[in-house]
């Protein structure tokens, strides 16, 4: 799937949606790309950061979220990291997560590549499984490409 | 016109009414009003109290969401001490927001024992400030507080390295306009009912302070929810308070006005509640803010009084700070023995004798007034304007008539001069500064006659002499 000057080629079985939300505007607020990637159906409500799909997680589950930023932000130090991160099973922590629920796990990195700003959350379904879940986390992570 | 979450907060209002004290009453009208505003139908046709719905959905720890500033910042609703504003999103279509859209900025704890490792964009646990809580404050917010390790990034940029979130402030303003934010949206519509009871529903009020800019307001923060009592409504945020009546509307007081108010206890006062808001002096020299019955005004760098009634309304008359009076030097008091009551300005006074109308005195006449005893002189109260006044030979000045005396002014000259007793009557008589004596040049003074005691004044054309002991007065021109 190819949109927004990103592309994720996603393993079978994976729903991944790649959109923009329409700006405000009433204001100046800005809006940019989202990819949310999961193995398991996506619902059509979600939040930015997968609230609405985090909660039907069932523990085999990973659910991917990659936000873009204002370009601007890409020099700046929250942004500073370059390049899309690699996923490791230690970064995960019950605690990193928009919302925490139990069981689950999270990570977030902040980083840029090709002048844009991203961050990227991923959420599983079971912590005390992240090692295998990251695998699949990995692979779908491994497949996106910011153009 | 009143919304259906109006309609619909009011009829709940009514039933409770029939079993609550009057000032039950309002704190729970307020509450309802609040619960069916966050919730809408939900709280009306569901079981469940008011109290619990004011904080809208996921309101418990084990929801997994963070608990509102509100609740654990003394009611004060921003970032508190320690904690950075990490990122925002907004929720849209929000009843607490008038149907437009909600904003959320999540505070992060700052990293104030280590840094973050490696490219990692948070500390570790030893590192925070914090300790992981749920916000058991007796409140229904019992969400999370320094637990969930999240940021959503669009504020704070310089930072790369932070802690949990701590609370999230709440604004029907974006953050853009009130913190270190970027416009960059996030959006999260699942957040659209979370609340506090700590924090405002919408109400004329919070549609004013949401015109007025919300934060990036002058008022600041909200501090606590809207108050309702017999008067009005009241709002108290980081900077000011802000009033709202059906007949008054909705509008802010701050700074000395404000604080002036409060200790003439507000709405119970004679004034009644702000039908302005603070506003800027006509002169620029001041603040002012006007009220159902009277004004508080403030001279930059001087006092702040409050005016009320007939004085209020003839010193308005009097084209109020910009006129000849200035700015209120007192608030109105008592004349002594209930006569009536009197402001002083910085360009005179006003009185008002019980049952007339205010009287005004200017400058060096006022003055003089003040100097000789004001009400308790021998001159006594003014029984009218002072005016000008001209002499047989044209010379021009200003007199004030009283009630068993005057002061008078010759244009140009420093200093003003009082007349009484039995030389004002014979001065009087004899057509005052148009008689043959002129105006005075001095006071009437006591002076010791060969015969016994008097008194004596001095005028442009000749001198009065009142003997005590004969009880005559002479004079003599020339």
């Amino acid at each position: 799937m190819k949109a927004h000057g990103l592309r994720v080629t996603a393993p079978p079985a994976w729903d991944v949606r790649i959109f923009r939300r329409t700006a405000d505007v009433a204001t100046v607020e800005r809006t940019f790309p989202i990819v949310h990637a999961a193995n398991f159906p996506l619902p059509a409500r979600r939040g930015d950061y997968g609230s609405g799909a985090v909660e039907i997680m069932g523990p085999t589950n990973v659910m991917v979220a990659l936000v873009e930023h204002d370009p601007s932000a890409a020099a700046t130090a929250l942004f500073s990291n370059r390049g899309m991160p690699r996923v490791h099973a230690d970064d995960f922590s019950p605690r990193a997560l928009q919302r925490t629920l139990r069981g689950q796990s999270g990570v977030q990195y902040f980083f840029n590549e090709a002048g844009r700003a991203f961050c990227l959350y991923i959420v599983l379904g079971s912590h005390a499984r992240r090692r295998r879940l990251v695998e699949e986390a990995s692979r779908l992570v491994a497949s996106m490409a910011i153009q | 016109m009143t919304s259906p979450t109006e309609r619909l907060a009011t009829a709940a209002s009514t039933v409770l009414s029939r079993r609550l004290s009057r000032r039950g009453f309002f704190a729970r009208a307020a509450v309802v009003g609040s619960a069916v505003t966050a919730n809408g139908l939900d709280y009306i046709l569901h079981p469940g109290t008011a109290y619990a719905s004011v904080c809208g959905s996921g309101n418990t720890c084990s929801s997994g969401w963070t608990a509102m500033c509100c609740t654990i910042n003394h009611g004060v609703n921003q970032c508190p001490p320690g904690t950075f504003a990490g990122g925002w999103w907004k929720a849209e279509g929000a009843n607490l927001c008038g149907g437009s859209a909600r904003y959320y900025v999540d505070c992060q704890a700052e990293c104030s024992h280590c840094g973050c490792p490696g490219g990692s964009h948070f500390c570790p646990e030893h590192c925070w400030d914090c300790k992981p809580h749920c916000a058991h404050h007796g409140t229904c917010d019992e969400r999370r507080v320094c637990h969930n390790v999240f940021r959503y990034g669009q504020c704070e940029l310089d930072r790369k390295c932070g802690g949990p979130v701590v609370c999230r402030a709440i604004s029907c303003t974006p953050p853009w306009r009130w913190a270190n934010c970027t416009t960059t949206a996030a959006t999260d519509n699942f957040t659209v009912s979370h609340s506090a009871p700590c924090l405002p529903g919408w109400s004329h009020i919070q549609k004013r302070y949401t015109e007025l800019g919300s934060q990036s307001s002058v008022l600041g923060t909200t501090v606590g929810r809207e108050h309702v009592t017999e008067h009005g409504h009241t709002q108290h945020y980081e900077h000011g308070r802000m009033y709202w009546s059906r007949h008054t509307g909705a509008h802010y007081l701050d700074g000395s006005v404000l604080h002036h108010y409060l200790h003439l206890h507000q709405a119970s006062s004679v004034l009644g509640l702000p039908v302005t808001d603070v506003e800027t002096t006509r002169d620029k020299h001041g603040k002012r803010a006007r009220f159902q019955h009277g004004g508080i005004y403030h001279q930059h760098g001087g006092e702040t009084h409050a005016l009320w009634g007939a004085i209020w309304h003839r010193w308005r008359d009097l084209d109020g700070t910009a006129g000849p009076l200035g700015y209120p030097t007192t608030e109105i008091r008592p004349l002594h023995q209930d006569q009536g009551d009197f402001a002083r300005f910085t360009g005179g006074s006003l009185y008002r004798p019980k049952g007339r109308s205010p009287y005004l005195l200017l400058g060096e006449i006022a003055a003089k007034y003040h100097q000789l005893g004001a009400e308790t002189s021998p001159v006594g109260l003014p029984t009218a304007d002072q005016h000008p006044a001209v002499d047989a030979k044209g010379v021009a000045g200003t007199e004030l008539l009283c009630a068993a005396g005057a002061i008078t002014r010759i244009t140009g000259r420093p200093q003003a001069h009082g007349v009484w007793g039995p030389i004002y009557t014979t001065w009087n008589d004899q057509g005052r500064a148009g008689g043959e004596l002129g105006f005075p040049v001095t006071d009437v003074t006591d002076v010791t006659l060969p015969d016994g005691p008097g008194q004596q004044c001095t005028f442009e054309y000749g001198v009065a002499t009142y003997d005590q002991t004969t009880g005559e007065v002479t004079v003599r021109t020339g």
